[in-house]
């Protein structure tokens, strides 16, 4: 009896514990939360408010509800309205994620499973490039596709992905193959399966969390990236998202509708967020990759 | 193995070979569009030109806002229409951002717009001998020069070649909000920086915050103090330069003393309320609220700074422009606001003019363009505006400040950016007490002095 | 690991691309660093004379240091952070979607014109932060004219926005056995106990390579001065990225800066180099002794 009035004691404790840590740590992690988010709450509340309200206000409630800015801003005074914008950014940045997705695994799997001549050069040069500033290789690069005659298209923006010259990408998957024990490679070789087979059959279900976090960077790197298409893209028929975003910003004299622009940077910022939010799952599933592992 | 290695060196070795090939191609690559580009540049421009009956193709580039967008689409469109058939002109327009870059890497690669919008300081960089754009005295029969001040419109000229339009004259002046100098019981506006003085004292017991004039740019006070001093400008028609070190450290000086009775804006007020750069304050909540009771700024600022003040009731007024004690010249200085240049690659530089006319001086022309892109200097624009009532309010005080005022037009090297931001930053290491007066305005000096020396080598003077 | 000629063939588009892609202009670029290129005229070869000017330019040598100093402080912070919230995160907690999804919003907002608006608001002299900390004592800090404050702003715009390396971190996280966990709890193991001696050991080539990233990113950073303090007050948060920006693109000193940015590549490179050396020592791949 005593026995296990003495169990149930430390059960208790143990218990109340446990409670006061998820307490805890449920505070804290709304908390940070909210720090975290406040600047969509912002945003949102911004997009109905006026200039003045705009600029000497940190409160989020606007004074009044009108959609307006929606309206006319995802109108523009251009010839354009905002379908036209997202329909291009759309379709730049589908194809980069598909290409990203496909050459990026397939070099990284070359680079993390297989010994060749010159393969540590190769690493080496992969790792260099990650760290020359962008800025000096723009105009280089400039001339290079205007002299192809592909300037005011998307070509130049996807081409770094169809030949995996984006080493972040090459990197990061070669960090995550090298952590998936190679034994089972060599089973399936015994087996008969060729590497291409190996890559498809069992290293891609173990890199799929790592596929999903690829998927979530290059859409949202593209979709915001704004000095490539600045330089790139021209003609107002073809400008993405990010560029008719500061189409109307202007620094310099002021006369600026920031409700509408706010307005149209929060639709921007939607495709990512429910992006992200679907792909939440996908994490979660990762876990059997574990299993893999046996 | 062995042939594996082997083969892989043979590999390597290509492309090394294919690496040193496209390194050394690249430089030649470089240069090549820029070389032909200003060979076809005299006379191959014309006879590339459509043949009559055929369809010319133009672009035109620009930057501003949605207004600006909408009113300049609106005008192509009529271009276009009354032209079907002889001229289609494509609106390349596109934000305040990035501008220079945009237009310096366009221009390189030999693939700007044919009709373009250049900024003032960029003729002289892009174009210092007048070999950089289309030489518009071919056209001087299709574009009506005569509405312009031919004064004004030397602007427009490097090297002795018209190379470019100004648009309209900005004028440096200052601008107040009269509504919160009367709630502080001033209700005569000061035309001195002595009754300025005045003035700060009586606001500043009401609001220990507050500042009467914010200068964006820091530099601007300075050489409006230098110019009233020594009559004459920054920098003289050779690009040499006209004031002295003592000179800047007395600007200096005179700037702290009275940004320390809060007549100008201190340094560190603007680093706290505005930021580091040169921005418009219009939509500074500071200035907003009251906080900068008036600007030190371009009169194409005047529209939207008035703007802001009138949504919250306030009134914006130009002010009489204060003067120095013992000032030789009691005036300002100004500036094209911007100009518009034709492409020395264009293949129709003809129908291009056609459209640059239609734009600057045609009745229906600058009625759709309107006020988006500040004050005109067209003298048909401005009467089209006027009759049309699109001139009112502030935009008519300055109007007519500009009229009156007596300016020195700006040196096209005026704005380089390495003046306005070695200024900045020395000024704000002797405010905030990194470096004496006599070291910042050195410093400034020298910094100054190189740049004008590289600029010289560059240009060709 | 196999020794395959079929490696090559896998990396092949990559060799494609980076030599066009890559490798090219990098060659020009370093061309150009010994030139006084500037967009317009012709340049002319001018040996080493930018690079010599580099180390005698003040400016420049000041960037380098503030670069340095903002990656020393930025790193560290930004990757415990990410690392701490990502083990939190990969418990098995209520509405754990909703709470991913903010910890990385800020990342995706990125450089959006209201988080420039905003961090002004927050960080003024009357600001939010500052009544913030008025309800502990703290006197008002000047956040944007001071030197060391406007570093700081910078500092918390680059941890705030931790969600990449969050994510990179998560997705290791998920990797590491659960078995493991329940095998430890089960020998009276506490949670900080497992985090550091079973979760960080599994997940090391992860953390390498956030370190590395981050440092990589650390020294080319642009964003955070750009949209908030630029230059800062006496140039406290002017960076080298920014440098070679303004040379490049205001200033048009093309040859100026290339050649700094070849500087700062050697710098990167040589720390990288560093840290892949000491790799050894305590980074575990799955892969070793094969």
């Amino acid at each position: 009896m005593a026995r296990t009035n003495l169990i149930s004691e430390v059960e208790r404790r143990r218990r109340r514990k446990y409670m006061i840590s998820a307490a805890f740590r449920y505070t804290l992690l709304t908390v940070v939360a909210l720090v975290m988010i406040y600047p969509i709450i912002w945003l949102v509340g911004a997009t109905f408010k006026t200039n003045n309200e705009i600029f000497t206000s940190i409160n989020f409630i606007p004074s009044k509800i009108d959609f307006t800015p929606y309206v006319n801003g995802w109108k523009t005074r251009t010839k354009f309205t905002f379908t036209t914008f997202f329909i291009n950014t759309f379709s730049f940045v589908i194809p980069k994620i598909l290409f990203c997705l496909i050459s990026s695994t397939l070099v990284a799997y070359g680079f993390a499973r297989f010994n060749f001549p010159f393969k540590k050069i190769c690493f080496s040069i992969l790792m260099a490039t990650m760290f020359l500033p962008s800025v000096v290789t723009r105009i280089p690069l400039y001339i290079l596709w205007k002299n192809l005659g592909l300037l005011n298209t998307y070509v130049p923006l996807i081409a770094p992905t169809v030949f995996a010259n984006e080493p972040f990408f090459v990197f990061m998957l070669i960090q995550f193959m090298r952590s998936i024990p190679t034994y089972l490679d060599e089973a399936a070789t015994i087996d008969g399966c060729n590497s291409f087979g190996i890559l498809t059959m069992f290293l891609l279900p173990a890199l799929k969390p790592a596929l999903i976090s690829c998927t979530i960077f290059q859409f949202v790197w593209s979709f915001n990236d704004f000095l490539g298409p600045l330089i790139y893209v021209t003609s107002l028929a073809k400008y993405p998202v990010s560029l008719a975003l500061k189409m109307s910003i202007d620094q310099s004299s002021g006369i600026v509708e920031w409700n509408q622009i706010l307005a149209m940077s929060f639709l921007a910022l939607l495709p990512a967020l429910i992006l992200f939010f679907c792909c939440q799952k996908y994490f979660v599933e990762g876990v059997t990759s574990s299993g893999v592992k046996g | 193995m062995k042939k594996w290695k082997k083969s892989s060196a043979v590999l390597a070795a290509v492309l090394t070979a294919t690496v040193s090939f496209t390194g050394c191609g690249s430089t030649g690559g470089n240069t090549a569009p820029a070389t032909t580009a200003a060979s076809g540049y005299s006379g191959e421009a014309k006879s590339d030109a459509a043949p009559a009956g055929e369809l010319a193709k133009l672009s035109f580039s620009w930057w501003g806002n949605d207004d600006r967008h909408q009113a300049t689409q609106e005008a192509i469109d009529a271009f276009n229409a009354a032209h079907a058939g002889a001229i289609e002109v494509t609106g390349e327009p596109s934000g305040f951002g990035n501008l220079e870059e945009t237009f310096a890497t366009r221009y390189a690669g030999g693939t700007e717009a044919d009709i373009m919008t250049v900024n003032y300081p960029w003729l002289i960089k892009y174009s210092p001998d007048g070999t950089g754009f289309y030489d518009l005295d071919k056209v001087k029969d299709i574009i009506d020069f005569s509405q312009y001040d031919a004064g004004f419109l030397e602007t427009g000229k490097t090297g002795g070649v018209m190379q470019a339009i100004p648009y309209g004259q900005n004028t440096l002046g200052v601008y107040l909000n009269k509504s919160a100098f009367e709630r502080a019981g001033i209700n005569e506006i000061p035309s001195t920086f002595e009754a300025y003085k005045e003035a700060a004292k009586t606001i500043t017991a009401q609001n220990p915050n507050a500042y009467l004039i914010v200068s964006p740019t820091f530099r601007f006070a300075a050489v409006y103090y230098l110019q009233q001093k020594t009559g004459k400008g920054e920098f003289d028609e050779n690009l040499n330069m006209n004031y002295t070190v003592e000179d800047y450290k007395e600007a200096m000086t005179w700037y702290k003393e009275l940004a320390d009775l809060h007549v100008f804006c201190s340094r560190q007020d603007y680093l706290e309320n505005v930021g580091n750069d040169p921005v418009s304050i219009a939509q500074n909540a500071k200035f907003i609220d009251g906080g900068y009771l008036g600007v030190l700024e371009w009169t194409g600022g005047i529209a939207s700074n008035a703007q802001t003040l009138a949504d919250k009731g306030d009134e914006l007024i130009v002010a009489p422009l204060p003067t120095i004690d013992g000032a030789v010249f009691k005036g300002t200085m100004a500036k094209p606001s911007l100009t518009f240049a034709i492409s020395k690659n264009s293949k129709n530089p003809e129908a291009a003019a056609e459209f640059l006319q239609y734009i600057l001086n045609d009745p229906e022309g600058t009625k759709l363009m309107g006020s988006k892109r500040g004050m005109v200097a067209s003298k048909s624009a401005k009467a089209t505006l006027e009759a049309d009532g699109q001139i009112t309010g502030a935009v008519k005080q300055a109007y007519d400040f500009t009229d009156e005022a007596e300016v020195i037009n700006n040196s096209p090297i005026f704005e380089d950016a390495v003046f306005t931001s070695s200024y900045e930053s020395n000024y704000e290491k002797y405010e905030l007490g990194a470096s004496t007066v006599d070291e910042a305005a050195q410093a400034f000096f020298d910094e100054a002095s190189a740049q004008v020396a590289k600029l010289k080598a560059e240009y060709g003077k | 690991m196999k020794n395959s000629k079929i490696g090559l063939l896998y990396i092949l588009p990559w060799i494609i691309g980076m030599v066009f892609l890559t490798l090219y202009p990098f060659i020009n670029a370093l061309f150009i660093s010994f030139t006084d290129y500037n967009l317009v005229r012709e340049p002319n070869f001018i040996g080493f004379a930018n690079y010599a000017k580099l180390f005698k330019d003040k400016d420049f040598l000041g960037t380098l240091r503030q670069t340095l100093k903002y990656t020393v402080i930025t790193v560290p912070l930004q990757l415990a952070f990410a690392l701490f919230i990502a083990f939190i995160l990969n418990f098995k907690l209520k509405a754990i979607n909703f709470y991913r999804t903010a910890y990385y919003v800020p990342s995706l907002l990125g450089g959006n014109v209201a988080v420039a608006v905003l961090w002004r608001f927050l960080f003024q002299q009357d600001g939010f932060i500052n009544h913030f900390l008025g309800i502990f004592g703290v006197s008002p800090v000047k956040w944007l004219s001071s030197a060391s404050g406007a570093m700081a702003v910078i500092v918390l715009l680059k941890v705030w926005q931790f969600g990449s390396a969050m994510l990179i971190f998560l997705a290791a996280l998920k990797d590491v056995p659960q078995d493991l966990y329940e095998a430890a709890s089960v020998d009276g193991a506490t949670k900080s106990y497992s985090f550091f001696k079973i979760t960080i050991p599994l997940i090391t080539p992860t953390i390498f390579f956030n370190l590395v990233m981050q440092l990589v990113n650390a020294f080319q950073e642009f964003n955070g001065p750009y949209l908030i303090t630029k230059k800062g007050p006496l140039n406290s948060t002017y960076l080298t990225s920014m440098f070679i920006y303004d040379n490049a693109f205001q200033l048009f000193n093309m040859g100026y800066a290339s050649a700094a940015s070849w500087i700062l590549f050697l710098i990167i490179v040589s720390v990288t180099v560093v840290l892949f050396a000491t790799q050894d020592r305590w980074v575990f791949y799955s892969d070793k002794g094969e």
